[in-house]
């Protein structure tokens, strides 16, 4: 079964990055592009829903609440939220989405940044402002960031919140899934792919590739697949590019040498989340992580060699 | 285990000790009219490019708090009012082409990227990199723009094209009471 006929690739500026869906099927030229739309509509329903940038969203709601007070949240959220609870768990507390610091990294409060996708706008205030050594404490604690019930969601503890990467997974995850509805009855093929989270399914496989940032250069890692969700994440330090840094928030130990974690799972979200995991955590727990979400990871160094541990 | 998919083959494919490269990626999205289709569907546009004044750079300026580069601006009016402007902003290293739609009444309608070139490499900017760059993706069997399509990890921020549309946004409302 091979996917042949026109294909098309379009851009937008969503999520703070360039979100690109490509599809290619034997369908007229304007249904693809129609489908395209719906699926970017997808991605941008996420981050109007999710982003910490966005006075109005369901995570700004829930950043602004008190703790132990109940926010009605969209199913969507609710999704990611349970999501982000669950990864909590898996990883004890390695994956965190408190502080404005998903996974651990190293960023800026989300106050300090201004409202709005065009950047216009007021700064978002919030009723708290919680330091890291407080989320640190309650991690040791044992309690996860959110309950949840039939009323919505309600935070454990005085936290900022700020979904980050998976948020962007969960996108592209939704995107993927709303182009397929579409699509049932054709043969498509596409791509999705915002900002490193990249999603590919259809026939034949398509080349893709990895990129690997060390001190000085980046690298291109190419392979080759046909059905996949994939996530990089890395700790940055390339000349004329912004330094990105990662914490682990149970050891505090700050991972500032190059390093580049790549995750294939069946979901962008699920990837998304353990490229933490493989950057921060050691043998044991990201084996366990990875097996549970059926992934495989492989990270790399600063000069693009793979590390075995 | 939660899933059982077998990554096996790709990750065998990751681990490969593969020759490091670096590429450039230069990618056309869309076509004007291409873009005016998927953005203004069945809306009949008229060009009018309009080059600004001095005085008019300093007004926009100051209202969407970006410099005017470009004083010739590239816009298609609809008869309501509506407007599609092609505009181009730098992006990392290079130009990023990308049109905004904008309502009657101001609003963004959508915005889509019509091209931008990527490169790969903390070198880029040394010219002598660029140089010897030039010519040889012709026949490296890495091009970007021809064989690898995606890229995991290729994050580009779009912070520059958003303070493009602020910008847009300004002038949109300079010039929709002199069309």
């Amino acid at each position: 079964m091979t996917c042949s006929g026109i294909s098309v690739k379009r851009v937008r500026p969503l999520l703070g990055t360039f979100v690109e869906i490509a599809l290619q099927g034997p369908v007229d030229e304007a249904v693809l592009h129609r489908w395209m739309t719906r699926g970017f509509s997808a991605v941008s329903q996420v981050d109007q829903l999710m982003s910490v940038h966005r006075p109005d969203s369901d995570m700004t709601h829930l950043n602004q609440a008190d703790a132990g007070e109940w926010v009605r949240v969209d199913p969507l959220t609710m999704n990611v939220l349970k999501a982000a609870n669950e990864l909590w768990e898996i990883t004890r507390g390695l994956f965190d989405i408190r502080s404005g610091m998903a996974g651990g990294r190293s960023g800026g409060w989300p106050e300090q940044r201004l409202a709005g996708e065009s950047g216009i706008g007021t700064p978002i205030k919030y009723l708290h402002k919680v330091p890291i050594t407080a989320a640190l404490a309650s991690r040791c604690s044992g309690h996860p960031p959110l309950r949840f019930s039939a009323v919505g969601v309600c935070k454990s503890g005085p936290w900022i919140f700020d979904l980050g990467g998976i948020a962007k997974g969960f996108a592209v995850d939704e995107a993927v899934e709303c182009i397929q509805r579409l699509a049932s009855r054709f043969e498509i093929s596409g791509s999705v792919n915002a900002g490193g989270d990249l999603r590919l399914w259809g026939n034949p496989p398509a080349p893709a590739a990895v990129r690997i940032d060390g001190m000085k250069r980046s690298w291109i890692k190419p392979f080759c697949a046909s059905r996949f969700a994939m996530a990089t994440s890395a700790v940055r330090r390339t000349a004329g590019a912004a330094p990105v840094s990662y914490r682990n928030f149970l050891s505090g130990r700050l991972l500032k040498r190059p390093y580049t974690a790549t995750v294939i799972a069946d979901r962008c979200l699920w990837a998304d989340a353990l490229t933490k995991v493989v950057l921060l955590g050691n043998k044991e727990m990201t084996t366990r992580c990875l097996a549970f979400y059926g992934a495989q990871g492989v990270l790399y160094d600063g000069r693009a060699r793979v590390i075995n541990r | 285990m939660r899933h059982s998919t077998n990554w096996a083959p790709v990750i065998a494919g990751l681990t490969l000790v593969v020759p490091a490269a670096q590429v450039a990626r230069a990618e056309i999205y869309l076509t004007e009219a291409q873009a005016t289709a998927v953005l203004f569907p069945k809306i009949k546009l008229t060009p009018r490019f309009i080059d600004l004044s001095v005085s008019q750079c300093k007004t926009i300026e100051n209202a969407s708090d970006e410099k005017v580069r470009d004083p010739h601006v590239r816009v298609w009016w609809g008869r309501k009012g509506q407007a599609l402007f092609i505009d181009r902003v730098i992006g990392k290293h290079d130009f990023i082409t990308y049109a905004v739609a904008v309502t009657a009444d101001g609003n963004v309608k959508g915005i889509e990227i019509m091209d931008y070139r990527e490169t790969y490499g903390g070198e880029v900017r040394r010219a002598e990199w660029r140089h010897q760059f030039v010519g040889k993706t012709v026949r490296d069997p890495l091009r970007l723009d021809h064989d690898i399509k995606n890229i995991s990890g290729a994050t580009l921020s779009s912070a520059h094209v958003t303070a493009g549309v602020r910008r847009i946004l300004a002038t949109y409302d300079l010039l929709r009471h002199q069309r």
